[in-house]
């Protein structure tokens, strides 16, 4: 009996393999493929997408890669929804611009297994551009790491590579202060074509204006901690690099590997050191919050301060009462600043999305120039596209003007500080940095 | 001679020949299962594209899962090795696999600190020595877990899984830290450039090296080796009286193992161009083992099924289904009525909201469920599943959902 137990096994493995080649179409949300599924959702649905992206030879495809799933999500959303704000409010909802159709498809670059990015999910994601004949753009990366695995990919295959959110320093420009290493950032383009930009601030410039904010603060000594992640590491060292150029004193440098239980040997090695200010490079995910309630509960009362990676919910749940007063920044304008069109799209996609965050006008702008770099190149050709997003001069966005520099990295050099007031992130005061 | 004639006279003879059929039988299964495999891209490429006339990206997308599920069925078969045959219950299988990338990158890398002196290497030298270098760490993590059992070696090794992503991450100067050693230079052969974006010859490359691994692990139950861990994953007392040396059989085992790693980290590092410590950590450790726990502790087949079940469940079979949910909630269409003041008014559709969340959310809920369920249906996993059992289990579990849900 036993045998034909192990025969019904293998059929039914041999069923679920072979459905799983007929259904798996493709991991994207809407491609025209899913007219293979037999079901009638999956047929509507085809129909549907089938209708959205049409057959036409000139229709040309914008990836976005960015990880829904697991703790970067939220930030994810938001990109997503704005990028689809973004297309519809260019094209009029027609997603057409000129003779070209724009389809848009968003991929997950995280795994259910991992519940974070995933270097191999991420490579497939940029082959799957590299492989589909229409693709004129590819939006992402969130994760830093995660753009050093896809850049050189797509850029052999001459694909123009637009972030909203990358500030590791190095993928741009070779930078010493941020630990760049010599073979950067030239081993990410082997075509040596420049194929990449970027919305976010290098965190070189974010780490100025920090050191810049503290001392108008009036605070001398500084406790700087990383999260020994790529990003904490490269803010931590950008901070350092300013914070010595404009005279602050260095007390000391810590890392914290964010899994500890607690961080109160941490927070006792800094209260012996009695500093003005802590400076911490890192995420919220990597346990800051708990981080700052335990310095707090040491009894130290100097002032905390990060980048945008502590700016939002998480930071605030985990700290409690002890993130009142907390400082982070953000690369940007402060939002009473902010022109009408900006005040109006806020205002369209609280009433479609629901809450915004800190992300979203980065998510519009970043699809709006990618679509007026489309339009502006006129043909669906990659390496014009690529051209016309470097000649991207004095684009007149939701951010202000600005434009794209030879490295590919946004001019605007402004920042806004924002600190936690009543368990909430609340704009300060715009600060600005010399490029 | 009547009909009924109780068949064991002419066994002995019989059962040899049927032993020695089934044998080629199965060497001939295997056979033609590795030619099918090495045909599929020449034969999927046509075909897919058949069905993908737009995008011709399908073909693309389920080779570079089939590549990663391949590397997954080779950490599989190297874990089934430790845990399977030889019983070592082992929670940090995820350190031999970066010690593999990792070594990888270290000969290979542009940003490698041996960059420029003679021990840079190419693919082809480097795949062997992080073959090597994994099976040696095999053996020396091994080493001081040698008189432990049960929980308390999960617990050691649980410890040694943690440790070496966390020193690759902590040791900048080296290694790069959480960024990783980018630039690895890929492999050429005869002047065919590999790249990432070469999915078929990645492919090629992890089917031979997986056939490689089956064939090894298949010659390494029936050999000397074999038999003597199985006699000590029953009875390490009763395997020691019987003169198997224990030390050496285990520090085998965790060598033999730790090596399907180090070639699974080498692929793996060196097709993505990077090795950094977010690929190696703890969390490979326990989806392998969910994959060997899935396909049946110790069955080969089982093991190698439940790892490519679970892997294309998670990067193909959950985003299809969930896409296809979003899909059909994004058709429908919501009924928007003017009211008296002349307001524009739209009906709030609650199946419309509970689809786009399943269809946006739920990847990670029906993936722990299917898990779940599965492990309640068939806790021997996917060969030892005996289905009158199953089928009543499942019976009671909706009776229990029932009276949860009233």
């Amino acid at each position: 009996m036993k045998k034909q137990f192990n025969l019904w096994s293998l059929l039914v493995t041999s069923l679920i393999f072979t459905s799983m080649l007929l259904v798996a179409c493709d991991s994207a949300t809407n491609t025209p493929a899913a007219t293979t599924a037999a079901t009638t959702a999956a047929a509507s649905a085809a129909a549907k997408t089938t209708a959205a992206s049409g057959t036409t030879p000139g229709t040309v495809r914008i990836y976005s890669s960015l990880p829904l799933t697991g703790s970067s999500r939220q930030q994810s959303l938001t990109l997503v929804n704005a990028m689809q704000l973004a297309l519809d409010d260019f094209t009029g909802g027609t997603k057409k611009i000129g003779s070209l159709t724009v389809d848009f498809v968003s991929l997950d670059d995280a795994t259910a297994a991992k519940g974070q990015w995933d270097a191999d999910q991420e490579k497939a994601n940029a082959n799957k551009a590299v492989n589909d004949p229409q693709t004129l753009a590819y939006i992402g990366t969130f994760n830093s790491g995660a753009a050093k695995v896809s850049l050189p990919i797509l850029n052999q295959a001459g694909i123009a590579m637009i972030s909203p959110a990358n500030t590791n320093t190095c993928l741009t420009i070779f930078d010493a202060g941020s630990g760049c290493d010599k073979t950067e950032p030239d081993v990410y383009y082997p075509n040596k074509v420049r194929n990449y930009f970027r919305l976010a601030a290098r965190d070189d410039l974010q780490g100025q204006a920090l050191a810049k904010f503290i001392t108008t603060l009036n605070l001398k000594k500084v406790y700087v901690i990383d999260d020994s992640q790529t990003y904490g590491k490269g803010l931590a060292d950008g901070f350092s690099t300013a914070a010595k150029a404009l005279g602050l004193d260095l007390i000391a440098r810590d890392s914290i590997g964010g899994k500890e239980s607690d961080y109160k040997s941490l927070a006792a090695s800094i209260k012996a050191k009695s500093p003005d200010a802590i400076f911490f490079g890192g995420i919220s995910q990597q346990q800051a919050g708990k981080l700052v309630a335990d310095i707090r509960a040491a009894g130290i009362k100097a002032p905390f301060l990060g980048g945008e990676g502590i700016l939002d919910d998480a930071f605030i749940k985990d700290a409690g009462i002890a993130g009142e007063g907390a400082y982070a920044t953000i690369a940007g304008a402060l939002e009473k600043d902010l022109g009408p069109k900006a005040q109006d799209v806020l205002k369209r996609y609280r009433d479609k999305y629901g809450a915004t965050e800190a992300y979203t006008i980065f998510g519009y702008e970043i699809m709006s120039v990618t679509l007026t770099a489309i339009k502006n190149a006129g043909t669906a050709d990659k390496a014009a596209v690529i051209k016309a997003l470097s000649n991207v001069k004095d684009f007149d966005g939701v951010l202000g003007k600005w434009s794209f520099d030879a490295n590919g990295d946004i001019s605007l050099s402004t920042f806004v500080v924002n600190q936690v007031k009543d368990g909430k992130w609340a704009e300060l005061v715009g600060v600005n940095v010399q490029k | 001679m009547s009909v009924n004639a109780p068949l064991p006279q002419t066994s002995g003879r019989r059962t040899r020949i049927t032993r020695i059929t089934r044998e080629r039988n199965k060497l001939i299964a295997f056979a033609v299962l590795f030619v099918v495999a090495m045909l599929y891209p020449l034969v999927g490429r046509p075909i897919f594209a058949l069905f993908d006339p737009n995008n011709k990206t399908l073909f693309g997308d389920i080779t570079a899962s089939l590549n990663t599920t391949l590397i997954f069925t080779l950490l599989a078969v190297g874990l089934n090795i430790v845990v399977g045959y030889a019983g070592l219950l082992d929670l940090g299988y995820a350190a031999f696999f970066a010690i593999g990338g990792y070594t990888m990158g270290f000969l290979t890398s542009q940003q490698s600190p041996l960059y420029d002196t003679p021990f840079h290497t190419n693919f082809w030298v480097a795949l062997p020595i992080s073959f090597l270098m994994a099976a040696l760490f095999g053996v020396l993590l091994g080493a001081p877990t040698l008189g432990l059992k049960g929980d308390y070696l999960a617990i050691v090794t649980l410890g040694f899984g943690e440790i070496v992503p966390i020193t690759f991450n902590t040791l900048n100067k080296i290694t790069k830290g959480d960024s990783g050693l980018a630039g690895l230079i890929q492999p050429n052969l005869f002047g065919f450039q590999f790249t990432a974006s070469t999915v078929e010859a990645w492919y090629w490359l992890a089917i031979l090296v997986v056939a490689l691994s089956i064939f090894l692990a298949r010659r390494l139950i029936d050999s000397r080796v074999g038999r003597a861990w199985m006699a000590m994953r029953e009875d390490e007392i009763a395997a020691s009286a019987m003169g198997i040396n224990l030390v050496r059989t285990k520090l085998l085992a965790f060598g033999l193992g730790a090596s399907f790693a180090g070639f699974a980290g080498a692929i793996a590092a060196n097709s993505q161009g990077s090795a950094n410590p977010s690929q190696f950590r703890y969390d490979v450790s326990i989806f392998v083992l969910s994959m060997v726990i899935f396909g049946g502790i110790g069955n080969l087949w089982g093991v190698i099924a439940g790892s490519f079940i679970l892997s294309l469940t998670d990067r193909l079979l959950i985003p299809f289904f969930t896409g296809l949910v979003k899909n059909y909630a994004e058709g429908i269409e919501l009924t928007t009525q003017i009211d008296a003041n002349g307001v524009r008014v739209t009906e709030p559709n609650i199946w419309k909201d509970i689809l786009t969340n399943v269809g946006s959310d739920s990847r990670l809920f029906i993936f722990g469920l299917i898990l779940v369920t599965m492990m309640l249906l068939c806790p021997e996993g996917l060969f030892g599943i005996n289905w009158k059992k199953s089928v009543k289990q499942l019976l009671k579990l909706i009776r229990i959902l029932g009276e949860l849900v009233r």
